[in-house]
């Protein structure tokens, strides 16, 4: 029975980063689809490619963060990844439905809180882990942003200096698609990363694995496979909020945005830290909008989004303790 | 653009001093990532403000 509760939660979390992939899809593909590089099916495949391979690129370190660095592993069963996974779905259905640029990663870090200290007590949350995660909340966007100004403001500077306006849109249009290729491959590698801790976390719990293992070739693969299926099947209604309502963009301004958030996803997903890729193209988009003036970014918008990051882990940690004071109840 | 107060770059040094504070609550290995970006945001606006008085001084003289 228990090893078929096990297998059926690793299921779950499949099914969250399938949720993740489709949820996140617009951001890998907004500025590609915004400046009509490419269409939304192919914007789609091409970055459900990228979003797969990534398991070849980068490390697994944010894995071990999720697994190891969030709640105290001791505490970690099949109830509680179950009661975070809950959470969090739940938290990324509803902002989905809403068309709100929210963050799966937080999400799902909220809600393993949540469950954790709804089985053992606030004791539980690891001050490090939740430090890292939670100055990385704020700096990523802002670090998303400042990298997206910088880069815009060079490559003006540039064009300017060559003055040939067609032959420079042509060129960037090209240079968008590398760039929401390495986007893809950040995507993938700090999302995927996230439902591979938690599996890790479940497999260490139910003593399938060692305290100190790494993340098996087959969770690997499989999180992968089910982030990249997501990214296909994308969400549309966020790709209008992100690509077209914060800030309208010129290839250009596309390939700086995407640009600035994979460099950001690369050096945070080697550092094990996990971020949200909502929040880091977010902050990139505003930042190249903020180039012309403020008021080219629709801060409206910008605001709602906000919000909803603030609102991510309190909602998706108070679900999930819900969900967790169900199952004990029915244990 | 009627006033010498530029408004973006309020912005930015307000972001230089989000990430300023952060730096305290940042573990140690990160809190570099706190210092280069207060000083690129003070840095970004600075630049802002130049540009915005550059071009509000032009517009006075018109």
């Amino acid at each position: 029975m228990s090893e078929l509760l096990l297998w059926s939660v690793v299921g779950l979390a499949l099914i969250f980063d399938f949720v993740n992939g489709f949820h996140d899809a617009a951001n890998s593909i907004a500025t590609v689809v915004a400046t009509r590089v490419l269409t939304p099916l192919q914007a789609v495949m091409w970055a459900a490619f990228w979003n797969f391979i990534a398991f070849a690129v980068l490390g697994t370190e944010v894995a071990k963060t999720i697994a190891k660095g969030v709640v105290n592993p001791d505490i970690i069963s099949i109830g509680v990844i179950f009661a975070g996974l809950v959470g969090a779905i739940f938290w990324n259905v509803l902002t989905a439905w809403l068309g709100l640029p929210s963050s799966s990663s937080h999400a799902l870090i909220g809600g393993m809180i949540g469950a954790g200290v709804a089985k053992a007590g606030g004791h539980v949350v690891l001050l490090d882990g939740l430090k890292k995660t939670g100055v990385f909340i704020v700096y990523s966007p802002l670090v998303g942003m400042a990298l997206g100004l910088t880069m815009i403001i060079l490559l003006m500077w540039l064009v300017s200096m060559v003055k040939r306006v067609e032959m420079t849109n042509k060129v960037f249009r090209k240079l968008q698609l590398v760039s929401a290729a390495a986007f893809s491959l950040g995507h993938g590698a700090n999302d995927a990363q996230k439902t591979m801790g938690l599996i890790l976390a479940l497999l260490i719990g139910a003593g399938k694995l060692g305290d100190d293992a790494d993340v098996p070739m087959w969770v690997v693969l499989s999180a992968h496979t089910a982030i990249g299926l997501g990214t296909m099947f994308g969400g549309w209604k966020i790709v209008k909020t992100m690509g077209n309502k914060l800030t309208r963009l010129q290839p250009m301004g596309g390939f700086a945005a995407e640009t600035a958030a994979a460099v950001t996803l690369f050096f945070t997903s080697a550092k094990g830290i996990p971020v949200s890729t909502t929040h880091t193209v977010t902050g990139a988009i505003v930042g190249v909008g903020s180039a012309r003036r403020l008021s080219a970014v629709r801060w409206g918008v910008a605001r709602r989004a906000v919000w909803a990051w603030v609102l991510t882990i309190p909602g998706s940690a108070i679900v999930a303790a819900g969900t967790y004071g169900i199952v004990a109840v029915l244990s | 653009m009627n006033t010498w107060v530029d408004r973006r770059a309020i912005v930015f040094f307000c972001f230089a001093a989000v990430c300023a504070v952060l730096i305290w609550p940042c573990p140690e290995d990160f809190r570099w990532v706190g210092v280069v970006m207060s000083v690129a945001y003070i840095a970004l606006g600075v630049m802002s403000w130049a540009d915005h008085l550059g071009r509000w001084k032009s517009l006075d003289k018109n």
